[in-house]
């Protein structure tokens, strides 16, 4: 019976604290990619996105994370079939960065062993944290650029997508001539429900 | 923790299990044997069949009610069949996938033609907005959806316009946003022989058609 209980136990310790024990004080996602984990969130918000061609669309996001060591993040448009998706996850080897592609069926695209500010995946795609980027007059800090312009075959609906850390989706950039970028229009936020 | 609470809680689980099962099997079930299971293929009717099925042309072009127009071009026109499982019934159903798509904004409208013993199905998917009708063995649409006698988009008058109340599904977004929607409900005005005329969504953006390449060869 004691190794009955000692199991449960054992077995529900791995199930709580795959990563450890949730120190809010250690990193448990590296280099700078540990800035989109400096928060406990989740809300979805509804925004404006601009194309160069005058196109104005309205974005949906929905972000979920957990200090320090969890961020999901999503978003699509209202008449662009887009969508952007990417999770950070803790590891025992710096974390993993996945970000999510594919019309249809979901392609998921793993960087691992997180460090410094950026990593190149095998097939071509890249991430890196940016310090800040300006979009449409506005300075956002810490923005993950996404790009998939040295991908093999693009699985992705875009060509770049960045997002900042304490805003979401600020630019998309696709089909080489297309820009699409965020509105200084101020976003409506929707919170769950309990 | 001793030998009879461990029981007692393998007993509770054990009921539990039970009655959730148990539930499951008379509410979506039945305890009635089924003594022979019947077999049939559908097949798509004619009708279904025709390159430019409902008047869907090759490529048409759209204005959007945000100020643009834009190219909807058939990119996919395939067959395929579904296994259909029902109590004492086991067939295959074909089905056809008219896929439009659009470069720039991207946008994507899908029409699904199915068939069954008496009669076809057409599933229109835009934007996670769906329209859905049935129609008899000749093409006829049921009598139950609002028709138009004329109707004029873009300049053009088309006559007898069928009205196709639809629904939205959200694909993603969390559940518990979800309950906070409130879109409106989305319509589909569709052309026996020029196709889909225009869609509104629950969002409120319009799709009207200005003009179409046929697809007769």
């Amino acid at each position: 019976m004691n190794k009955f209980i000692l199991s449960v136990a054992i077995a529900c310790t791995f199930l709580l604290a795959s990563c450890g024990d949730f120190d809010p004080s250690e990193e448990y996602v590296d280099g700078k990619f540990n800035r989109f984990v400096q928060k406990e969130q989740e809300n979805s918000t509804t925004f404006e996105m601009k194309d160069n061609l005058g196109i104005t669309d309205t974005y949906t996001d929905y972000t979920y994370r957990h200090k320090p060591e969890y961020y999901d993040y999503r978003v699509e448009g209202t008449i662009n079939n887009l969508e952007v998706h990417v999770l950070i996850q803790c590891t025992d080897d710096g974390g993993d960065l996945t970000v999510h592609c594919g019309s249809g069926e979901d392609v998921k695209i793993v960087f691992r062993d997180l460090k410094g500010d950026q990593k190149k995946h095998k097939d071509g795609y890249r991430v890196k944290v940016l310090d800040s980027l300006e979009v449409n007059g506005k300075t956002y800090s810490d923005v993950l650029e996404i790009d998939a312009t040295g991908a093999k075959n693009n699985a992705c609906d875009y060509d770049k997508a960045y997002i900042a850390a304490n805003k979401g989706l600020v630019r998309i950039d696709l089909q080489d001539s297309i820009t699409i970028e965020r509105t200084s229009k101020k976003a409506t936020e929707r919170t769950p429900i309990d | 923790m001793n030998k009879r609470f461990f029981f007692t809680i393998t007993a509770a689980i054990g009921i539990a299990a039970t009655a959730i099962l148990g539930g499951c099997y008379c509410d979506g079930c039945t305890t009635d044997t089924c003594s022979e299971v019947r077999h049939e293929n559908w097949h798509l009717f004619d009708f279904q069949k025709e390159k430019n099925f409902f008047g869907q042309p090759k490529s048409a072009r759209y204005s959007h009610s945000s100020g643009f127009e834009f190219e909807m071009k058939r990119t996919t026109d395939s067959t395929y069949k579904e296994t259909v499982y029902d109590f004492c019934f086991e067939g295959t159903e074909e089905n056809r996938l008219l896929r439009y798509t659009s470069t720039y904004p991207i946008m994507e409208i899908d029409v699904h033609i199915g068939a069954e013993r008496y009669q076809g199905s057409v599933l229109i998917n835009f934007a996670d907005n769906h329209f859905n009708f049935w129609t008899d063995s000749t093409g006829k649409i049921e009598d139950s959806h609002e028709i138009l006698d004329t109707a004029r988009y873009n300049g053009v008058l088309y006559d007898s316009v069928y009205v196709i109340h639809g629904h939205k599904f959200t694909t993603w977004e969390h559940d518990r946003f979800e309950r906070e929607q409130t879109g409106k409900v989305p319509y589909a005005y569709v052309s026996r022989t020029k196709g889909i005329l225009r869609i509104l969504t629950s969002d409120g953006d319009t799709l009207t058609l200005i003009g179409s390449e046929d697809n007769h060869e």
